[in-house]
């Protein structure tokens, strides 16, 4: 009888606790709620960022090139953050390609806080004729001019 | 939009159904529900296999949700005329639930009440997913959708992080969003919370078959309960869709040791394929798979293996036309230099202790699921009770798990590093099976709370 009881009380102890931990972990979630949470969300804003990109972008291109401050010489950057945001920018621009360097036409250029005077010197020693569009957040478009 | 797009998952799920209602007629309930739920998995899968094949022999993509609305069509005429050639007239018979049924019910729809709850606020907060989920599946099915008939040209330009990863998940997205005619950001979403829904009605109604209703309720409060399954659901990531292709293959193959249907083993197969197409961890599933059939039907003297790998040949024969054309995957490409980490076995000693560990901690409850069942198990004493050939479930898991033990150790990336971004994530893949292990072997509520239980 006393392994009937035992066993009986198993089943609803186990039960209980799955429930119990699961409705804790919903509760937790629940306090946290943020309803502009997804808008706050680190890909949205990125997508933002890169929208201007696609709407200066003519429809037939189909490749991007992608410079960021991991290519300015004597900048100091954050390897990860890079590597990161140059994915997020992957991602946004979908399906174009984006392709790290500066070889294609048109060009995305990520250099956050670097001051617009700077970029320019530098790209005038890279890129020889072009114009640059500043997007804001530091997103940039380059455009290769041919002489 | 959004629910059109429920309604389009719906329709595959349906499809799935009507697909393995016609292979298998079995009219039980539940064999019907184990059959509802494989066919979140048969439809979604299948309809990614023909839309790869569609787009790999370059027919007209604004053609192809036309065919899928005819096969669905056709399928539904075919599952009509075999129903009224078995002289089937009378409804289904359902009878009217027990108190104790009544309770039971409550309880799981308390406990996916907490599961879709759980996965909604964490999925809302983040929209696109978490880093690979953006980074991989969703990125690549931006491309699918995005360049249509180029996209296969694009693939081996390396143009995203892991273009060699499978397609069943992108293409279920970038299908769906092709149908729409707009890039939802809500549609990856519901395609997660789909298979989550999957994944439980899946272990519950594979218990129910093994054991009864009662002990698939209890399987699924239990996996619906633990808070890492909402919150990799609402990462996006494919580690859920491959559980539930894990849990599916090695349950119909363990099912049809009891219920003695080859058909199912059709199905197994299927879903063993379909892992491969999901992740590439699948890969090694598929040989563990055929290897546990291909005994099984020696231990039978019969050729079981046949209607194996008739369910494996579509998802197969999709793997290689894929595999043709992407970059190899940066694990084999450093194989041989990373050979010699065989014979390290400090290395060995931490794989080792970091998958013990997650084992104990797994689940994201305070304390540890792994051993509040297994003291839940071992209380039970006295009264296991085997059913079928359930070497066949121990086999798939540790099998897997020696595979994944082979993944770290040969690894060329910081070991440290990739488990922690991975370790998580590859013991969820068997978590659902292991759980469904556990209960087939123990006694049901029913069978402990019935008048004459000893």
């Amino acid at each position: 009888m006393f392994f009937v009881f035992f066993r009986r009380l198993l089943v609803i102890v186990l039960v209980a606790i799955s429930l119990t931990f699961g409705v804790y972990h919903s509760f937790l979630l629940f306090q946290i709620w943020d309803p502009q949470a997804g808008v706050k969300d680190e890909v949205s804003v990125w997508e933002n960022r890169m929208q201007p990109i696609k709407g200066n972008l003519p429809p037939a291109v189909t490749t991007v090139g992608y410079l960021a401050e991991w290519d300015m010489p004597g900048v100091v950057y954050g390897k990860t953050d890079q590597f990161h945001e140059f994915n997020l920018t992957v991602y946004s621009l979908a399906p174009l390609i984006v392709r790290r360097g500066a070889e294609a036409e048109w060009i995305v250029g990520n250099f956050g806080s670097q001051p617009t005077k700077k970029i320019e010197a530098w790209l005038n020693t890279l890129l020889g004729s072009y114009k640059l569009e500043a997007l804001g957040s530091g997103i940039y478009l380059i455009h290769r001019v041919k002489q | 939009m959004i629910l059109f797009a429920f309604l389009i998952y719906f329709a595959k799920i349906i499809g799935g159904f009507m697909l393995a209602h016609l292979l298998w007629p079995a009219r039980d309930i539940k064999a019907l529900l184990l059959k509802f739920f494989m066919g979140v998995g048969l439809g979604t899968g299948v309809a990614s296999l023909l839309y790869f094949l569609w787009l790999w022999f370059k027919l007209p993509l604004p053609v192809f949700g036309y065919v899928e609305l005819l096969l669905l069509i056709l399928l539904g005429v075919l599952v009509f005329i075999q129903e009224k050639s078995k002289g089937v007239t009378k409804p289904l018979m359902v009878v009217a639930p027990s108190k104790s049924g009544l309770l039971w019910g409550v309880l799981v729809m308390l406990a996916l009440f907490v599961a879709v709850s759980s996965f909604l606020l964490r999925a809302l907060r983040v929209p696109h997913g978490v880093q690979d989920a953006w980074g991989i599946w969703n990125v690549s099915a931006r491309f699918i959708y995005g360049a249509g008939e180029r996209w296969l040209q694009i693939i081996p330009q390396n143009a995203w992080f892991h273009p060699d990863y499978p397609l069943l998940v992108s293409l279920n997205i970038a299908e769906v969003w092709s149908i729409l005619g707009v890039s939802l950001t809500r549609v990856p979403i519901i395609l997660a919370l789909v298979y989550m829904l999957g994944l439980l009605g899946l272990l519950a109604s594979a218990l129910a078959i093994v054991k009864d209703q009662q002990q698939g309720a209890l399987g699924m409060i239990l996996l619906a309960c633990l808070p890492v399954v909402p919150s990799l659901a609402s990462n996006q990531y494919a580690d859920l869709p491959l559980a539930y292709f894990f849990l599916g293959t090695a349950a119909l193959l363990y099912i049809y040791t009891i219920l003695r249907e080859t058909r199912l083993l059709l199905f197994a197969g299927l879903f063993a394929g379909l892992t491969a197409w999901t992740k590439n961890e699948g890969l090694t599933f598929i040989a563990i798979a055929t290897l546990s059939c291909f005994l099984l039907g020696l231990s039978e003297k019969r050729n079981l293996l046949k209607y194996f790998l008739a369910g494996l040949g579509l998802p197969l024969f999709a793997i290689v036309l894929f595999k043709s054309v992407t970059p190899t995957n940066d694990l084999y490409a450093a194989a041989s230099t990373s050979f010699w980490q065989l014979l390290d076995f400090s290395r060995t000693q931490v794989i080792i202790s970091a998958m013990l560990r997650m084992f104990l901690s797994f689940g994201g409850w305070p304390i540890s699921f792994a051993v509040v069942l297994a003291v839940y198990a071992i209380l039970m004493f006295g009264r296991y009770s085997i059913r079928g050939k359930i070497w066949l479930l121990f086999a798939a898991i540790v099998c897997q798990l020696i595979a994944y033990f082979g993944i770290y150790l040969f690894t060329p990336a910081d070991v440290t590093v990739h488990m922690n971004t991975s370790l998580e994530r590859l013991v969820f893949h068997l978590f659902p099976l292991t759980i469904f292990l556990v209960l087939s072997l123990l006694p049901s509520p029913r069978e402990v709370f019935a008048s004459d239980a000893v």
